[in-house]
């Protein structure tokens, strides 16, 4: 299938007098229709320049970005501006207007686009019914909780029927309440409409609840990019780990420091079945060593199940060699904490 | 205070008042007529926002800038064959009105300016992303969003216009100006010098008050500020 998104060789240089920073290097990715694709890095990782990127708000310094059939980044004036017609967009501090009420917020895409006035009334009716906020049509968007505001910009953001809503820390200005709100009402969407979903985050919560891929971002370049279950289950790059890591509350490092011949420590990644099989019983039974768990973390997500395991092994050198293998033999990923 | 000077009081305040009143709105409105625009053009053309074009924004900044040093009294005077070319004389207080205007406009400018700025740049880019046009975003945002903040600049140009319309009377202008001076300053008549600057001071009450509530109306119609 053709993807809906194509990135081909994508980069953003800034320049500041002499000096060149780049923001992004060779950049390539697929977005397929109806995908939730969450982008995560660290902030000034070059997330946010790459969402500016693909919404058209900033040119990139070479690279091809292909938005269903539409070649965006040689785009200009009408053609452009049809083109973001196309697409919503919603923003960590929501950007509505404060002269506008809700209701105006909604109809203000319909508006700029022409819309007879009995069609906006009818299509905002809709989206207020849709995003909840039904009884609040009048109010000024000062009135609004955080969670409201940005349920106000979903609404004004699919107004226009987009192909692809890009979220910019869509959630990153909201208590965990409303965060877990406003994902699902995303997580509804995409479902119910079909909707592509594009999103930067620095919270991996965001990505474990709702997103189907994940491209982890660090210094400008992609480092890892998958399904969330596999990125998140064998975290290759330490950027990925230091997420997993935050996410789950790991023990401090001092914990480690007590290296003794006779043992070591170890952090095993579960994923899918080998989450829920017995594995430290068998270690234990079968090589004479003690295991002694330290640490344990399991996760939903919604297609599968993730989990690590920090343990301490205890016992004689051999054993605990075979006891290695073993796991590898069991497809247990696992790392030594040194 | 002696009936002679009150019936003088009741006879020149009056018709002053008028020329004054009448010298400040059409003055106020000449100079919204070209200081908006100015305001629009130098915002949008300023470094990082969307028409920047720093040849447009520095040699306005520049008129607009030298329009505000002109103490007004010369302006006034370097006017003079501008304002006869316009209303085919420099005196009295429909000629008045040209140089009032000129010096107000770059000031009324610089406000509009500032209060622009002030509209969120990540504001603009939410409606460039929903396809608006430069003009379309100029209308209804640039201008929209800071009005409260627009219309206390207006009323405080509208206020310099009052003080402003009084130095007018100076150099053949009308209006409560021109009483204060030839009655009060070169007749040395006291009781009427006063009753002019009172006027004027009720004047600017006036305004002030009246800027005061509709701010007040569209900020609290906004839920910036809580209802009572």
């Amino acid at each position: 299938m053709q993807p809906f998104v194509h990135i081909e060789k994508l980069s953003k240089n800034f320049y500041k007098k002499t000096e060149v920073f780049s923001a992004l290097k060779d950049i390539n990715f697929d977005v397929a229709k109806g995908e939730i694709f969450g982008i995560m890095g660290q902030s000034g990782a070059g997330k946010s320049t790459l969402l500016r990127c693909l919404s058209s708000l900033e040119k990139p310094s070479s690279g091809k970005i292909w938005i269903g059939s539409d070649e965006i980044t040689s785009l200009k004036d009408h053609p452009l501006r049809l083109f973001r017609k196309r697409v919503g967009m919603i923003f960590q501090h929501f950007n509505l207007l404060a002269s506008r009420t809700v209701y105006e917020n909604i109809a203000f895409p319909l508006q700029l686009s022409d819309v007879p006035p009995e069609e906006i009334k009818k299509r905002v009716d809709e989206l207020l019914y849709l995003v909840g906020l039904s009884h609040k049509k009048d109010s000024y968007p000062s009135r609004l909780s955080g969670g409201e505001k940005q349920r106000v910009g979903i609404a004004r953001a699919l107004a226009l029927h987009p192909e692809v809503l890009f979220c910019d820390e869509a959630t990153s200005a909201l208590d965990p309440k409303m965060t877990k709100e406003i994902l699902q009402l995303l997580k509804e969407l995409n479902q119910t409409l079909g909707l592509t979903i594009i999103l930067i985050t620095h919270q991996m919560e965001v990505i474990k609840q709702i997103c189907h891929k994940v491209a982890v971002i660090d210094k400008g370049e992609i480092v890892e990019i998958g399904p969330v279950s596999d990125v998140f289950s064998q975290p290759i790059h330490p950027t990925t780990k230091h997420f997993l890591q935050n996410s789950i509350h790991e023990l401090p490092a001092e914990i480690f420091k007590k290296h003794g011949n006779d043992k070591h420590f170890l952090r095993l990644y579960f994923r899918g079945t080998s989450a829920k099989e017995p594995i430290i019983t068998q270690l234990i039974k079968k090589f004479d060593i003690s295991v002694n768990i330290l640490f344990g973390w399991i996760d939903a997500l919604p297609d599968t199940t993730i989990g690590t395991l920090t343990v301490e092994l205890d016992g004689t050198e051999e054993n605990r060699k075979k006891a290695l293998v073993f796991l590898e033999e069991s497809g247990v990923r696992y790392e030594v904490i040194q | 205070m002696t009936p002679e000077n009150i019936s003088l009081a009741l006879d020149l305040l009056p018709p002053a008042l008028f020329d004054t009143l009448y010298m400040v709105v059409a003055s106020s409105f000449f100079a919204l007529l070209i200081g908006l625009p100015l305001g629009i053009i130098l915002h949008v053309t300023a470094k990082g926002q969307i028409k920047e074009n720093t040849a447009v924004y520095k040699s306005l900044g520049m008129i607009v800038n030298i329009g505000r040093s002109f103490p007004f009294a010369i302006l006034m005077i370097a006017l003079i064959p501008v304002t006869r070319l316009i209303v085919g004389t420099s005196l009295g207080t429909t000629a008045a009105i040209v140089p009032l205007s000129i010096a107000a406009a770059p000031f009324f400018a610089r406000i509009v300016e500032q209060s622009l700025r002030d509209v969120d740049r990540a504001v603009i880019e939410a409606s460039q992303m929903m396809g608006a046009t430069d003009s379309q975003i100029i209308v209804e945002v640039l201008l929209k969003e800071p009005l409260p903040s627009l219309v206390s600049g207006f009323s405080s140009m509208v206020i310099n216009l009052v003080g402003y319309s009084a130095m007018a009377g100076l150099v053949g202008g009308g209006g409560l100006g021109k009483v204060a001076i030839q009655y009060g300053y070169n007749q040395f008549n006291v009781f009427l010098m006063i009753s002019t600057v009172v006027l004027l001071i009720l004047v600017v009450e006036c305004i002030q008050w009246i800027s005061t509530k509709v701010v007040l109306h569209m900020q609290k119609k906004r839920g910036l500020i809580s209802h009572e």
